[in-house]
């Protein structure tokens, strides 16, 4: 018994020590399989986050090109984003589907990358060239928009101020109402829906336009106003029906500058006028079959009479992205006429050196406009005619106003 | 009896060491439980993020609310109008512009934290731009 006592002697402290080596074992595993369940889980979620990086860098490439397509990231670049969150995105451009070099107004691919501690993803956009600056609307009045008589406007129609209808306009489109727009409300008039966005619609001005336009054609480093064109422009190029030249003076058309032909024709380029007063028995042809036609109206703020189109207009081509009416001046602009019109009409300049912005036009008359028509205040007081926006086209060189939107989207790398 | 007093110090000695190291042991457990659950959390949580950027995409970038929302998520990351077991608050702030203008033309951020009823800690936080035509 004495020798037992002996051999059982710790017996307890052994299995107490067993037990808790099982016990141990068995949690240790349990241990590592938490842990590596967070590892894994905080990893996939590094994943996730890297997925949203990459696609903000393709959104953040996006908006820079379509502000200023010089401005491209040929070469990747990176950015901490957020700032300070030791957070990643990295992203090109490269054109599309060859690669190397973009060169607006092509199409392209927007890479981006997104890297969360350590990990990466990136994705491949597909992104359309540039579009046509105008968007989808045919009618938008910035800071306010008049809609009477028996207008009818096919396309989508906007505002970022006050509207005021009266008559019995038709809206064959979309009606939106942008930032803090207000005033009549158009509901019994919209065949489409009717949006209320948060936020105000972007447009460029008459000068954006001009400095870009000034720095493709004449090399001109921005930024420049439209009076660029005060001094560099192809007035000279106006001729008659008979090809002979025709003398601007002062920068007018009025019924001075048209001889017994009664008709003046503007080839491909970039005009500029400080008065617009089209007779109603005088033509102004429009070669846009051979190219671009711009007009520009300025000086920038200048005041005065309205400028008035009484007469007709005739378009060699019926693509509207082939005529551009800017007008950058505080004078009204008042479109009487009759014609088929074939183009866009843009009045919206400032700010002035108080800070205000500025631009009126009036369609008065009862022909058809095939285009856009974008103003500061856009007035339409009597008439009939119709607005119709055109989707086609575009391609051509892009505005300050294009907006690259994307096609497709691939994740090159996925986990 | 001294063999009798030498087992029951023995067997005090073995409760000791097994009270401590069971101590420990709960510990462990209870780390490796909270670690499952904040793994299970996670996992869960950068989904409903997911799902709440597609939300605002499908919203469109010029329709959506400038702000903050909060929606509640039930354990498996499905929308729920009872007691939830994640709130995701989504925000959207446009960024202006050089000008200082807010505008179709400026970039909008949003901005995903989703939160675990159980502790109220943040399990996932993620942050993208959105851009007119863009992604």
């Amino acid at each position: 018994m004495s020798s037992g006592y002996r051999r059982q002697r710790g017996m307890a402290l052994l299995l107490a020590l067993a037990a808790t080596a099982i016990i141990s074992t068995l949690l240790s595993g349990m241990l590592l399989l938490s842990v590596s369940h967070l590892a894994l889980s905080q990893t996939n979620s590094s994943y996730a986050n890297a997925l949203n990086l990459a696609e903000a860098g393709v959104n953040w490439e996006l908006w820079k090109i379509s502000h200023d397509p010089t401005s491209a990231d040929q070469s990747p670049v990176t950015v901490e984003y957020p700032s300070g969150s030791g957070r990643f995105f990295t992203v090109h451009v490269e054109a599309y589907p060859a690669g190397g070099t973009w060169v607006p107004p092509a199409d392209l691919w927007v890479v981006g990358t997104g890297t969360v501690d350590g990990v990466g993803r990136t994705v491949r956009v597909v992104t359309r060239g540039s579009t046509n600056f105008f968007g989808h609307y045919a009618l938008f009045g910035i800071d306010q928009l008049n809609v009477g008589g028996s207008a009818t406007i096919n396309g989508a129609t906007g505002t970022n101020g006050l509207v005021d209808t009266n008559g019995n306009p038709d809206f064959n489109g979309s009606f939106w109402y942008c930032g803090s727009a207000g005033g009549d409300d158009v509901s019994d008039n919209v065949a489409g829906t009717v949006y209320h966005s948060p936020l105000p619609e972007y447009w460029p001005t008459v000068n954006d336009f001009a400095s870009q336009r000034a720095e493709e054609k004449y090399g001109a480093t921005p930024p420049q106003t439209i009076d660029y064109f005060k001094n560099h422009n192809d007035n000279s190029q106006i001729v008659n029906s008979l090809g002979e030249q025709v003398q601007i003076k002062n920068f007018a058309i009025d019924n001075k500058t048209f001889g017994a032909d009664g008709v003046i024709v503007f080839k491909p380029g970039d005009y500029y006028f400080e008065k617009i007063d089209l007779p109603s028995n005088n033509t102004i042809e429009i070669d846009s079959a051979a190219g671009v036609v711009n007009i520009w109206l300025g000086p920038a703020g200048g005041v005065g009479k309205p400028d008035t189109i009484n007469g007709s207009m005739l378009f060699t081509a019926q693509d509207v992205n082939r005529f551009h009416l800017y007008d950058g001046s505080k004078r009204t602009l008042k479109m009487n006429g009759t014609m088929d019109f074939y183009g866009h009409i843009f009045v919206y300049n400032g700010p002035d050196k108080s800070g205000q912005y500025y631009g009126s036009v009036e369609v008065n008359g009862t022909g058809d406009i095939s285009g856009s028509v974008i103003g500061w205040d856009v007035s339409r007081t009597t008439g009939n005619a119709t607005i119709t926006f055109q989707s086609t086209g575009g391609g051509s060189t892009p505005d300050p106003g294009d907006f690259w939107g994307f096609q497709s989207w691939a994740e090159v790398n996925p986990a | 009896m001294t063999r009798r007093g030498l087992t029951l110090v023995e067997l005090l000695v073995a409760l000791v060491i097994m009270g401590v190291v069971l101590g420990g042991l709960v510990g462990l457990w209870t780390f490796g439980f909270n670690a499952t659950r904040r793994s299970q959390d996670t996992a869960v949580g950068y989904n409903i993020a997911r799902h709440e950027i597609e939300k605002v995409r499908t919203i469109g970038f010029t329709l959506h609310p400038e702000g903050a929302r909060t929606t509640g998520y039930d354990g498996l990351g499905q929308p729920t109008g009872g007691a939830p077991h994640f709130l995701a608050t989504t925000t959207v702030h446009t960024v202006p512009d050089a000008q200082g203008q807010i505008n179709t033309g400026c970039v909008r951020e949003v901005t995903v934290q989703v939160i675990s009823q159980d502790d109220l800690q943040p399990v996932f936080t993620t942050t993208s731009y959105l851009t007119k035509g863009g992604v």
